[in-house]
C-alpha cells in the first residue's frame, strides 16, 4: 500500500450500482475485491457515484460484515446529514469521499439486477422526503459568524470534490465570509484556491486538472460578488496551479479555497 | 375491468373512442367554449376560445371552457376583470399583440395548437398571433405564405432570439460562453439569416419554444417557496454552489422557475421582456402598466375543472388537489414527500368503484387514481439527465416522476428546475432515430455544441453535443446547462397541448409515451392509459 496506512483504500474506479428489493446500494471493485460505498440517497450528505463515469474514492475499511456484498468503507469526514438507513438491520456507516471524475467513461456502465439476499431500508423512498431531503436545507450554511470586536483577519475555507469547481457542500462559507465582510467593514478580502493530488492506494499520484485552481478561483470571486461585497472593499483573486502534496488521508482538506477577510 | 380504454388526455386521436365509450356529448370540439354554468355573462365575443387584444368586457371571476378532455377553469381571485382597463389585455406594442395572445383563458393560460390554427383559418393568417416577428419561422420569409408559419402551425412554437454571446445579466454579470456553437441545419433559414442569423451584425441564435403558463403563479414566481424550506436562495439547491438571480428591486432572490431558460428572475422583468419582444414595443413598458400586467398574473388560477364523466371538481368530496378553487386556497412552496403531503393530495375518494354516475364514471375515476400511484409510487431508473441525476441522487437513481415534480399542488420542482431530460438534446429529442414522430423530416435547427478545454463537459453528453434547444446554455454560457430547460406546472395541461418546450409531444399519451421510451419505463397499456388519464383531470 506504498505507505498508507493498512485500512486506507483510495482508488480510481468504475462505480458499480447494485439493486435491491428496495435502495440501491453503489459499489465499486479494487484490486479484486469489493467494496460498498453507500447507497442510494437524496441530495443530502454524500453524493451517489453516477454510471459513465470513474469515481475516486478516499476511504478506510468501516469494520463489521458485507454490505450489499462489499466490504463498508468509511472516512473521518462526517457526511451532514448521514444516509439515513440500515443494511440487514444494521445502521450504515458513513461514507467515504467519493469524486465523480469530470470526464464521461462509458465503460463504467454496470448495473446489476436486485439480488433478494441483500435488505437495505433507506429512509428515502421513491418519492421527496422532507425529513432528509438537501432541499429543505439548502447548501451547507455554518451558524452565522459571530460579530465581535476587536475585528480580526478571518479564513474562510471551501472545499471541493477532486476535479471539481463547485463547493457543493461548502458553498456557505462564501457567504458566511461576506457577512463577515460587511459587518467589519472590511478594507480587503482576498481569495486564494487550490489545486489538490491524491495519494492512491497503489503508491500513485492522482493530481487534479491543472485548471482546477484558476476555475475554482474565479468561481468563488463570481460567488462574492453576485453576494453583494462592499463597494470600497479590495478583492483580490490567485490561485496556486503546482498541486499541493499528497498523503493519502486528509487529501480532501487540500482540495480547497480560501476567502481571507481583512478588516 | 377494460378501463384503458378511457384515455381522455389523448387529444385528438382517442377522443372519439372515448366518446364512444362513455356517451358523452359535452364537447363536440377541442377549444369552444360554452360556460353555461358562469354566473356572470360575459360580452359578447368573450366567451369564446379566443380573447382578442384591446376588445373591451368583463370577464367572469369564474369561467369555464371545454376541452376534449372536460373543462378547463379559470379563476380571477379579484373577482370580474375589466379587460379595458387592465394592460394584460391591451395591445401594448407595434404589432397588435398583447400579453394575452399568447396566453388565453380558454387555453388554460397557454396557448394551445388547436386554437393557434383555428386562429389561423379563422383569420386567414392575418392575426397578430401570426405576427413575423416570431410568429412565422423567420421574419425574412414570405409572410403570406403557410409554410412561413410552420413552426407555429405545426408544433405550436414561436420563435425566440437570443443573443450570442449572451446578453449581460441583468445583476450585470457579463457572462463568458464555454463553448462555441455552429449550425448545423437551419430548416426555418433564420440562424443563418444575414440580418437575423448567427452570423449577422447583431448576432442571435433562434430556438422554437411553447408559450408558457400564465396562471398559479405564486408556485413558481419570485415569491414561491418558504413555507417548507424557507426562502429561496442564496444558493441554488442543486449543488451547483450559484448564487440565484435577484429581484433587482426587492433584493430578494428569484425562484428562476418563470421562464424556461430561467433568464428573467421575476413576473415584471418578463413582462417587460416579453413586450419589447413578442410585443414589439417601441419603448419599455411603464410602472403602471407593468404593475396591472403583475397584478392580474398574480391572481389568475386555471387548472381542468371537470372531466368528460361530468365530474365537477370545483364540488364537495372531490380530490383535494383538483380544480382552481383548491389551487386558490393552498399553501404555496410545500415540497410534496411520502408521507404527510402528497405532491397531488389524496385521491382516495376516487379509488373505489362506487359511483352515482354509472360504471363509466367509476371507471374513469379509479383510472385516475391508478395513474396518480403510478406518477406517486412507481419507480423507475432516472438517468443520464442533466441537473437530475447530478444533485445529489446518483445516476440512474430508482425513483418516481414525482422525484422531478415535487411541488405541492403544481407538480414543478421545488427549487429552479432545469434539467436535461433529452427533450431537446440528441440523443433523445424527437426528430432522431429513437422516435418515429418526426423522422420524416427534421423542422428544427441543430445546433453543434463544442465545450472548451476548461469546461466542465455535459455530465452525460461529454464535450459535444447536437441540440435543438440549448435552453438554459443560452443564458448561462455553460456546457453543463446544454439542453436544460426549466420544467413547467402539470395544471390545466389537458387545454395546452402540445407538450414539452419544443413542442414534440402532441398530446398526454405522446409525453407519457416520450418519458416511457426515454426511461426504458416499461408501461403497461394500462399504465399508460391511467397515468394519461390522471394527468388530464390536474
Amino acid at each position: 500500500m506504498a505507505g498508507l496506512p493498512a485500512d486506507r483504500r483510495n482508488f480510481v474506479a468504475c462505480p458499480i450500482l447494485q439493486d435491491t428489493a428496495t435502495v440501491p446500494c453503489w459499489l465499486a471493485e479494487y484490486n479484486g475485491e469489493l467494496y460498498f460505498l453507500g447507497i442510494q440517497t437524496d441530495s443530502g450528505g454524500w453524493s451517489p457515484p453516477w454510471l459513465e463515469h470513474k469515481v475516486l474514492v478516499e476511504g478506510k475499511l468501516a469494520g463489521g460484515p458485507r454490505i450489499c456484498g462489499g466490504i463498508p468503507l468509511t472516512s473521518q469526514y462526517p457526511a451532514s446529514p448521514l444516509p439515513a438507513g440500515s443494511a440487514d438491520g444494521q445502521p450504515l456507516p458513513n461514507p467515504p469521499v467519493v469524486s465523480v471524475m469530470r470526464e464521461i467513461d462509458r465503460s463504467c456502465d454496470t448495473l446489476l439486477p436486485a439480488d433478494p439476499r441483500f435488505h437495505i431500508e433507506g429512509r428515502r423512498g421513491p418519492g421527496p422526503n422532507t425529513a432528509q431531503s438537501a432541499l429543505r436545507r439548502p447548501p451547507t450554511r455554518p451558524e452565522p459568524v459571530a460579530v465581535v470586536a476587536p475585528f480580526t483577519p478571518r479564513t474562510f475555507t471551501l472545499t471541493y470534490e477532486f476535479d471539481s469547481e463547485l463547493a457543493a457542500r461548502t458553498i456557505g462559507e462564501a457567504l458566511n465570509a461576506v457577512e463577515y465582510a460587511k459587518a467589519v467593514h472590511a478594507k480587503s478580502m482576498t481569495i486564494v484556491a487550490y489545486r489538490g493530488a491524491t495519494l492512491l492506494s497503489d503508491g500513485t499520484l492522482a493530481r487534479e486538472i491543472p485548471l482546477i485552481a484558476q476555475l475554482r478561483a474565479q468561481e468563488v470571486s463570481t460567488t462574492v460578488r453576485k453576494l453583494g461585497i462592499p463597494q470600497a472593499m479590495k478583492l483580490t483573486v490567485r490561485w496556486v496551479d503546482k498541486p499541493e502534496v499528497a498523503n493519502g488521508i486528509s487529501d480532501p482538506d487540500r482540495r480547497r479555497a480560501e476567502i481571507l477577510v481583512t478588516p | 375491468m377494460g378501463t384503458s380504454v378511457v384515455t381522455a388526455g389523448d387529444l385528438g386521436k382517442t377522443f372519439a373512442v372515448v366518446a364512444v365509450v362513455i356517451g358523452a356529448v359535452l364537447c363536440a370540439s377541442a377549444g369552444t367554449v360554452a360556460d353555461d354554468r358562469t354566473p356572470t355573462p360575459a360580452a359578447e365575443g368573450l366567451a369564446s376560445y379566443w380573447i382578442t387584444p384591446g376588445a373591451s368586457a368583463m370577464l367572469p371571476a369564474h369561467a369555464r371552457y371545454r376541452n376534449s378532455a372536460g373543462e378547463v377553469e379559470v379563476l380571477y381571485a379579484h373577482g370580474p376583470v375589466n379587460t379595458a382597463s387592465n394592460a394584460f389585455f391591451e395591445p401594448l406594442g407595434t404589432n397588435g399583440r398583447a400579453c394575452v395572445t399568447c396566453h388565453q383563458p380558454a387555453s388554460g393560460m397557454g396557448l394551445s395548437l388547436d386554437t393557434i390554427r383555428r386562429r389561423w383559418r379563422e383569420s386567414q393568417g392575418k392575426d397578430p398571433l401570426f405576427a413575423a416577428i416570431d410568429g412565422s419561422n423567420c421574419p425574412s420569409l414570405p409572410q403570406d405564405q403557410e409554410s412561413s408559419h410552420s413552426l407555429l402551425l405545426q408544433r405550436g412554437v414561436f420563435r425566440v432570439a437570443l443573443p450570442w454571446p449572451p446578453a449581460v445579466r441583468p445583476d450585470g454579470t457579463r457572462v463568458e460562453p464555454e463553448f462555441t456553437i455552429e449550425v448545423v441545419r437551419d430548416p426555418t433559414g433564420c440562424n443563418s439569416d444575414p440580418q437575423y442569423g448567427l452570423n449577422s451584425a447583431d448576432p442571435h441564435i433562434s430556438v422554437f419554444r411553447r408559450p408558457r403558463m400564465v396562471a398559479n403563479l405564486k408556485y413558481v414566481s419570485v415569491d414561491a417557496g418558504g413555507e417548507t424550506f424557507g426562502p429561496a436562495g442564496p444558493f441554488n439547491a442543486k449543488r451547483l454552489a450559484m448564487v440565484m438571480d435577484q429581484d433587482p428591486e426587492s433584493g430578494r432572490y428569484s425562484s428562476m422557475n418563470i421562464m424556461s431558460d430561467a433568464r428573467d428572475p421575476t413576473l415584471k422583468l418578463q413582462a417587460q421582456d416579453a413586450a419589447m419582444n413578442h410585443l414589439q414595443a417601441g419603448q419599455p413598458l411603464t410602472a403602471e402598466q407593468l404593475h396591472s400586467i403583475v397584478d392580474f398574473e398574480s391572481q389568475v388560477y386555471a387548472a381542468q375543472g371537470g372531466d368528460l364523466m361530468n365530474d365537477d371538481f370545483g364540488q364537495p368530496g372531490m380530490p383535494a388537489a383538483l380544480g382552481t378553487r383548491n389551487l386558490l386556497e393552498s399553501r404555496s412552496g410545500v415540497l410534496g414527500d411520502n408521507y404527510g403531503t402528497p405532491v397531488f393530495k389524496s385521491f382516495a375518494s376516487w379509488q373505489s368503484a362506487g359511483s352515482s354516475k354509472g360504471d363509466a364514471q367509476a371507471e374513469f375515476r379509479a383510472s385516475v387514481s391508478r395513474g396518480y400511484e403510478v406518477y406517486f409510487n412507481r419507480p423507475f431508473w432516472i438517468r443520464d439527465s442533466a441537473h437530475i441525476n447530478t444533485v445529489g441522487i446518483g445516476n440512474p437513481a430508482k425513483r418516481t416522476c414525482v422525484t422531478c415534480h415535487n411541488l405541492q399542488m403544481v407538480g414543478t420542482d421545488a427549487t429552479a428546475g432545469w434539467g436535461d431530460l433529452g427533450t431537446t438534446n440528441e440523443p433523445w429529442a424527437d426528430e432522431t432515430l429513437y422516435s418515429p414522430s418526426y423522422a420524416a423530416k427534421p423542422d428544427l435547427p441543430l445546433f453543434k455544441i463544442v465545450c472548451k478545454a476548461q469546461a466542465r463537459p455535459h455530465p452525460f453528453l461529454g464535450r459535444v453535443i447536437f441540440t435543438h434547444d440549448p435552453g438554459r446554455a443560452l443564458i448561462s454560457g455553460k456546457c453543463y446547462d446544454v439542453g436544460s430547460i426549466v420544467m413547467g406546472q402539470l395544471r390545466g395541461l389537458a387545454a395546452r397541448a402540445p407538450y414539452f418546450s419544443n413542442g414534440s409531444a402532441e398530446n398526454l399519451g405522446a409525453l407519457v409515451d416520450f418519458y416511457n421510451r426515454r426511461f426504458n419505463m416499461g408501461l403497461t397499456e394500462q399504465e399508460r392509459a391511467d397515468l394519461v388519464n390522471f394527468l388530464s383531470v390536474l
